[in-house]
């Protein structure tokens, strides 16, 4: 297990995405106030923290959905925050995955279409987006929803179906939010043992923000938020 | 939990020996720890003396003889009465690390250190039990998760702890 | 990744296209409540653009009327043609008959090929008439036996649509003796085609300008309702935008699909507008709203006013799409957060009224008055500035009194809280309304204040008595028979005549001649002391001499033979009476002779004028005159001294416009009710979690009320201020006193929030569906 400084400095060699000492308020609320977080390629860390510790707006700015107040937050050495909304966009619809609580499918679109919409995005021809789509439903089980909308499908086949679409350009990073937040304790072993099992079959990392422990024992380690600041979990005790 | 019912209850499902009874035992329940033949025959003793059970024949072979046992009446309803009674529910109304954390602020060390140790350790142990179940069959996987929704318990404990430390502080210390 | 380049699809116009597509697919295959929103959308569209194409349909209108009036006029300033095989005499025979103008001519055909009227196959004989389908109904009617009396004549046909402005026109052709009507005549003519170039009259100022404001007031606040409707489910739509921003769709592409999807509604609106509009306008003719006689036919829009209006639609889609969506696409957190809205800003709404009051200021401080022509262009935009303002301070308005607003019942708790929290959708529905009832409100002052100069008509001409009739004569002495036809007529009184001569030739040009008894002649000139056989000569008091002078030697032409005459050594010059000065009619100076000094002369016949008065002047008696002075000649006319036209246009244009704003208002109250039950269907989740929870129906169906009647109630603040400020700055254009009827002012806003508190009525059947516990679950 690789031991992180959380102290200021330049991203070590060889990281994915590093961010420091990264600040964002909204208004009078400080949501980060000096955080940090480094992730290699093809780790997987987990974020945890109380509801309300900045977890979710960290999420945001390694993401690139934010725009931290301070802060550098470096993705195979490009800094991210000097990057304009277009390339930060572009990056995210190419390298980067997300996967939200509660899903973020839209409605209108069947299964299929969703799952192949981020190809779409990019680009991709209808055809062999959907066959690519295709191919992902049926890995990760879900084949016979294709046609559905996400509103008539289960809380864990509508998670899976976000598996499926946040992993289908097969990103570099896959963000995490809650992704078991909204789906009972049998499904999010389903869920959660998917995602690692693909994370790891496409050397993805992932960033998996969460508040359960059962779900951040998944994760190589753990980074925890507190009041907007990260501290990696001390590595004493039973080591 | 009662030895003594678990060769029981693997007694319902017909006569055994010793030997097999054994067996089955590790099979299903001894992953950690395999049983000692002593601690069946004392416990196939204790049963044969309430009643619960009976010799149902005797083989003699080249070793020891081998005596084949079956529940009786009696031993099936004590079986019935027993897994109907619900397990009482541990409390854990004294445990070790609310001492050391009581005893940090005492003392005036970090508390929160020795929070913050013990709810590393249990995420280690948590991320290992998670890698165990995920390798594991379904056996494997429904102890793991009952360890791990244990652990998870405790860890919850820690960080609620964590966050009334002050309070707890002004507390022990007026 | 180097993978990541070459999956990359196209770039470019190919990609847009793309994803326009996938905003349309997204915008119709969300199930059936996709399917309800797009409806909704086409119904609320389609109904707006229904009544913009038939507003774009006013210059194909007025064209093809125009193009059928001047197919069947004639020129009467041409020279004359030779009788011929082709030639036809048509002699002026209108005729009013209770406020309705009747178009008619008298025909006699010179030869087998003398043209016929357009609509009418062949010229009727003497005694028939051909009549169109209005005046036929007229006549048939025992109600109106005076009018048949009147028309004596045999009907043998029917006038085509082709020969008629609108189908209601009542007109007639009748055919007439070769000796009834000679091209000698006044208002008698000989052509040998139909077909003539009129030039239109330019509409005085008063009246440009209020179609100016009538059709921004109609049109105006569809155009606001149409941005309305467009954004219905946009709540749903910015949740979707902000998925596809997290997804990483940078901000245009999220705009791109969102406009396929607004476009999708637009051309879907204005399929059901098209729809809508070809079985409106079979409607239109024969209910005739506001009085609009029109072929069905004719409807048909303006080319380029209908491109204007779809792509209108579509741009206004796109438009509306990509300000609405601004704030999804570049703050997709805080949409998916649901976190509060940016509050509303004054500046840019004040703006908006403050350029819209600049433009329009000088022109009412100015002391000219409103001249039309460029004018109308900066008063038209000053116009839609002001009302456009009206429907932005509102929704500003709202908030302020929203964020102000003070505990009340539970019901008003609900409802300020929900408003406070959004109320985007409630407010935009009700801004049109604010439009639509200022334009009113301003429409109604500038109505009064013009009708006020209107409806009044003092005589044209103060000195001439109310009444003229125009018999055209074969002899001289017809003036006596006109005379007495009048007098027996009861209630005429103050009958004088005199026969006119309007060509008179003379040693220094043409002059004019009128004979007849010294009480009629004291009409036109201050002859003093006056007996049979004296004869004068109107003298201008700006022109040195008299035009002709005692020995001058007279041509005289009339109908029949020329004759010659010489002024006696008695005539004396007078001069010119005050009423005969101001009468542009009578300005020619001529002379005037009583019957004895020209009873050698042989004078040929010409136009018997006979002025009297009505007394009472009951409609019936004025009819019966009219009908009585037709007896005297197929072309005998009564005119009555009043400024003609103005009313009648002022009268059809309120008619007119009228219709329109009811038509708009009920539009704008169509798309409240869909908003509204739109409104009712986003929100039903929590609508059922409170109806669970125990809160009573009543208390929500107040809550539904508060949350119309709260904007409504902002928007007609706004409008009645805006609109009578924009009322004074209308009349003061005019030069007219400002003056305002609060009567009227309340009786609209009471209009418009009837339709709005009816509308919510109509929906509390659907928040009685939608409470329904299941629909507790969530989507």
């Amino acid at each position: 297990m690789n031991t992180h400084d959380t102290a200021a400095g330049a991203a070590p060699e060889g990281e994915l995405l590093a961010a420091r000492g990264l600040a964002k308020s909204f208004g009078p609320t400080t949501a980060l106030h000096n955080a940090s977080f480094d992730i290699d390629p093809g780790e997987m860390v987990a974020v945890m923290g109380a509801s309300g510790s900045g977890k979710t707006t960290l999420l945001h700015c390694l993401g690139g959905m934010l725009h931290p107040d301070r802060g550098r937050i470096h993705y195979r050495g490009r800094d991210l925050t000097a990057l304009s909304e277009s390339q930060r966009s572009g990056l995210r619809r190419e390298e980067f995955g997300f996967l939200f609580q509660s899903g973020g499918l839209v409605p209108e679109l069947s299964c299929l279409e969703n799952t192949a919409l981020p190809l779409r995005l990019n680009g991709v021809r209808r055809k062999s987006a959907h066959r690519s789509a295709e191919e992902w439903l049926e890995r990760l089980g879900v084949d016979g929803t294709a046609h559905q909308r996400p509103g008539e499908v289960s809380g864990g086949e509508y998670q899976r179906i976000g598996l499926a679409r946040a992993l289908i350009t097969e990103p570099a990073i896959l963000f995490a939010d809650e992704p078991t937040g909204a789906v009972d304790s049998l499904n999010e072993e389903k869920v959660m043992r998917l995602l690692v099992d693909a994370a790891r079959r496409s050397s993805t990392a992932v960033v998996l923000v969460t508040h359960e422990a059962r779900v951040a024992a998944y994760a190589d380690r753990e980074v925890t938020v507190r009041d907007g600041r990260t501290r990696d979990l001390v590595q004493g005790g039973a080591e | 939990m009662s030895f003594a019912h678990t060769v029981l209850g693997l007694l319902e499902n017909g006569p055994a020996h010793g030997y097999d009874l054994k067996r089955v035992y590790d099979q299903h329940f001894g992953q950690d720890r395999p049983l000692h033949y002593g601690q069946v025959y004392a416990a196939l003793a204790r049963l044969l003396k309430k009643g619960l059970i009976e010799v149902a024949g005797t083989e003699q072979g080249d070793g020891p003889e081998r005596k084949r046992y079956a529940i009786t009446d009696s031993g099936v309803t004590d079986l019935h009465t027993w897994l109907g009674t619900p397990e009482a529910p541990q409390q854990y109304l004294q445990s070790t690390l609310y001492t050391k954390v009581v005893l940090a602020l005492l003392a005036g060390r970090p508390a929160a250190d020795v929070l913050e140790v013990q709810r590393s350790a249990h995420l280690k142990s948590m991320r290992e039990l998670t890698r165990r179940k995920t390798e594991g069959d379904l056996a494997e996987h429904l102890i793991c998760d009952h360890a791990l929704f244990h652990l998870e318990a405790d860890l919850r404990w820690l960080e609620l702890t964590a966050a009334r430390l002050d309070e707890l502080a002004t507390e022990v210390n007026r | 990744m180097s993978g990541q380049a070459a999956r990359r699809g196209p770039t470019g116009p190919l990609r847009w296209v793309r994803e326009v597509a996938l905003g349309v697919r997204m915008s119709v295959s969300g199930g059936r409540d996709s399917w309800v929103r797009l409806a909704l959308i086409a119904t609320a569209v389609g109904a707006a653009v229904a009544l913009l194409l038939g507003a774009a349909s006013t210059p194909t209108l007025m064209d093809a009327r125009a193009e059928r009036d001047e197919a069947r006029s004639y020129d009467q300033t041409q020279s004359i043609p030779e009788p011929s095989a082709d030639t036809l005499l048509v002699g002026y025979a209108d005729s009013d008959y209770f406020e309705r103008g009747i178009v008619g001519r008298v025909l006699v055909p010179e030869g087998p090929r003398a043209p016929a009227p357009p609509g009418v196959d062949e010229v009727p004989g003497p005694g028939e008439m051909v009549v169109s389908p209005a005046l036929k109904r007229l006549l048939e009617s025992p109600e109106h036996r005076l009018l048949r009396e009147r028309l004596d004549y045999r009907i043998v046909g029917t006038v085509d649509p082709e020969g008629l402005l609108g189908p209601h026109e009542p007109a007639y052709y009748a055919g007439a003796d070769k000796s009834e009507l000679s091209p000698a005549m006044s208002m008698v003519t000989r052509i040998d085609d139909f077909g003539a170039e009129r030039r239109e009259s330019e509409p005085s100022p008063a009246i440009l300008l209020l179609v100016l404001v009538g059709a921004s007031v109609a049109l105006l606040p569809l155009g606001v309702f149409v941005a309305a409707a467009l954004r219905f489910g946009s709540d749903k739509r910015d949740r979707r935008i902000a998925a596809l921003r997290l997804l990483g769709a940078d901000r245009w592409t999220a705009g791109r699909i969102a406009c396929g999807e607004a476009v999708i509604g637009a051309l879907a609106g204005i399929a059901a507008g098209v729809a809508l509009f070809l079985p409106l306008r079979e409607v239109v003719s024969p209910m005739r709203p506001g009085g609009i006689d029109v072929f069905a036919a004719d409807i048909v829009p303006h080319p380029v006013l209908a491109v204007v209006v779809c792509f209108g639609v579509v741009a206004l889609a796109v438009g509306v799409t990509l300000v609405s969506t601004a704030r999804a696409a570049t703050d997709p957190l805080g949409v998916t957060r649901r976190a509060a809205r940016p509050r509303r800003r004054l500046w840019w709404r004040a703006a908006l009224t403050a350029a819209g009051a600049a433009l329009l200021a000088p022109m009412a401080t100015a002391g000219d008055e409103f001249a039309g022509g460029s004018e109308s262009l900066q008063a038209a935009a000053g116009l839609v500035l002001l009302l456009l303002g009206a429907g932005a301070l509102t929704p500003w308005l709202f908030q302020v009194v929203v964020s102000r607003a003070r505990r009340g019942g539970v019901a008003w708790l609900l409802a300020v809280r929900r408003l406070r929290a959004d109320g985007a959708a409630e407010t935009r529905a009700v801004t049109g309304v604010a439009v639509a009832v200022a334009g009113v409100i301003a429409l109604q002052s500038l109505f009064a204040g013009v009708a006020e100069r209107f409806d009044n008509p003092e005589p044209m001409n103060p000195g001439m008595p109310p009444y003229t009739a125009r018999v055209n004569a074969q002899d001289p002495s017809a003036a006596e028979g006109t005379a007495e036809r009048l007098r027996s007529v009861p209630q005429v009184r103050d009958v004088r005549t005199v026969v006119e001569y309007q060509r008179v030739e003379g040693p220094d040009g043409s002059l004019a001649m009128r004979v007849g008894g010294c009480d009629a002649l004291r009409q036109y000139a201050r002859i003093g002391t006056c007996s049979d056989g004296d004869v004068f000569v109107g003298e201008d008091g700006a022109a040195p001499a008299a035009p002709a002078a005692p020995g001058d030697r007279l041509r005289v032409l009339g109908t029949g033979e020329a004759a010659s005459w010489t002024l006696p050594g008695s005539t004396r010059a007078v001069p010119l009476s005050e009423t005969a000065r101001q009468d542009p009619a009578n300005a020619v100076v001529g002379v005037l002779a009583t019957p004895g000094a020209v009873a050698e002369a042989g004078l040929p016949g010409s136009v018997v004028r006979a002025s009297f008065d009505v007394a009472p002047a009951t409609p019936r008696a004025v009819e019966e005159v009219r009908t009585a002075v037709r007896e005297l000649g197929p072309t005998a006319t009564v005119t009555a001294n009043t400024m003609p036209g103005n009313v009648q246009v002022i009268d059809s244009l309120r008619g007119l416009l009228t219709a329109l704003v009811a038509a708009s208002l009920g539009v704008i109250g169509l798309g409240l009710l869909i908003s509204t039950v739109e409104q009712l269907r986003e929100g039903r989740q929590a609508l059922a979690l409170l109806a669970a929870s125990g809160v009573r129906g009543r208390t929500l169906a107040a809550s539904v009320l508060y949350q119309s009647a709260i904007p409504l109630a902002a928007g007609l603040l706004v409008a009645a201020a805006m609109g009578t400020v924009l009322g004074g700055l209308l009349l003061r254009m005019l030069d007219y006193p400002v003056e305002f009827d609060p009567v009227a002012i309340a009786v609209t806003a009471g209009a418009a929030a009837a339709v709005v508190l009816g509308v919510t009525l109509l929906s509390l059947p659907a928040l009685a569906r939608l409470v329904r516990p299941d629909n507790l679950r969530a989507e």
